[in-house]
């Protein structure tokens, strides 16, 4: 127990020297990561990262919509 | 030719058509969200050869504590593609699910391999026209010269179009409809 409570100590004084680097904790990283991510460019990150998948979505509404007799034929059938 | 062969062909060629677009559709979806997410964790996290913006936050080549920040934003931006791939999943599974429940829809196994080959294909080339070759947010391997990779991800996705392309067409010809 008496050894657990020094792990304990140790890591508590240990942490701050550790890196922290996150988007949402409070470490001089996670400021910069937070600026950056939700700085001016957001609107335009999100624009370029979102783009492809309205198209993708556009090329199957029109694979789906597509006026069927376009694509459609009925085979002859062959007489008896 | 006997009466009951004629009665067979007779019954064979008046089958009820049974449509396979919303089938097709389905699979391209559910073929895109996979598509994607076969990017995201190959690409992204078990290769790690780019991330969603790392030709802007870029990984290589520089100190320690802005490869720290570059990883962290990178890292956002790639949760926010396999959201929307998650979501491309969700919908492709709920297309699919609404097409097998039609009376009127073909279930072939065939097309619907065929068609999410299809997806994942035009997934590639559609992100990679616009990710890699227009918008330039990433390529497929980060830093000069990548060039080679980044047509070679296009020829793949090509092959996939192709292929998926051949399975929806071996099923049931150009015809959007098969015989039940």
């Amino acid at each position: 127990m008496r050894k657990l409570s020094q792990y304990v100590v140790a890591g508590w004084l240990l942490a701050p020297a550790s890196a922290v680097a996150c988007p949402w904790c409070g470490s001089a990283i996670s400021e910069q990561v937070r600026a950056e991510i939700l700085g001016g460019d957001f609107a335009a990150n999100l624009a370029v990262a979102a783009l492809p998948f309205p198209v993708l979505l556009a090329i199957v509404a029109i694979v789906y919509f597509w006026p069927a007799n376009a694509t459609s034929r009925e085979r002859p059938e062959t007489k008896p | 030719m006997t009466a009951s062969a004629l009665e067979t062909r007779d019954a064979l060629a008046n089958r009820p058509r049974l449509a396979r677009r919303p089938l097709i559709a389905a699979g391209m979806v559910l073929g895109m969200g996979l598509g994607g997410f076969v990017d995201g964790i190959v690409a992204h996290q078990l290769f790690q050869v780019h991330n969603m913006l790392s030709a802007r936050y870029p990984t290589r080549g520089v100190d320690a504590e802005t490869l720290a920040v570059n990883l962290e934003v990178n890292m956002f931006w790639d949760g926010l593609f396999h959201a929307f791939t998650w979501v491309l999943t969700v919908v492709g599974l709920f297309l699919l699910w609404r097409a097998i429940r039609q009376s009127h829809v073909a279930r072939s196994g065939n097309t619907l391999v065929g068609s999410m080959l299809l997806g994942w294909g035009l997934f590639n080339l559609v992100e990679g026209i616009i990710n890699h070759h227009i918008l330039h947010i990433h390529h497929v391997i980060e830093g000069p010269g990548h060039l080679p990779a980044d047509l070679a991800f296009l020829v793949f996705g090509g092959a996939l179009v192709g292929g998926g392309i051949a399975m929806i067409w071996a099923d049931g010809g150009r015809d959007l409809e098969m015989k039940a």
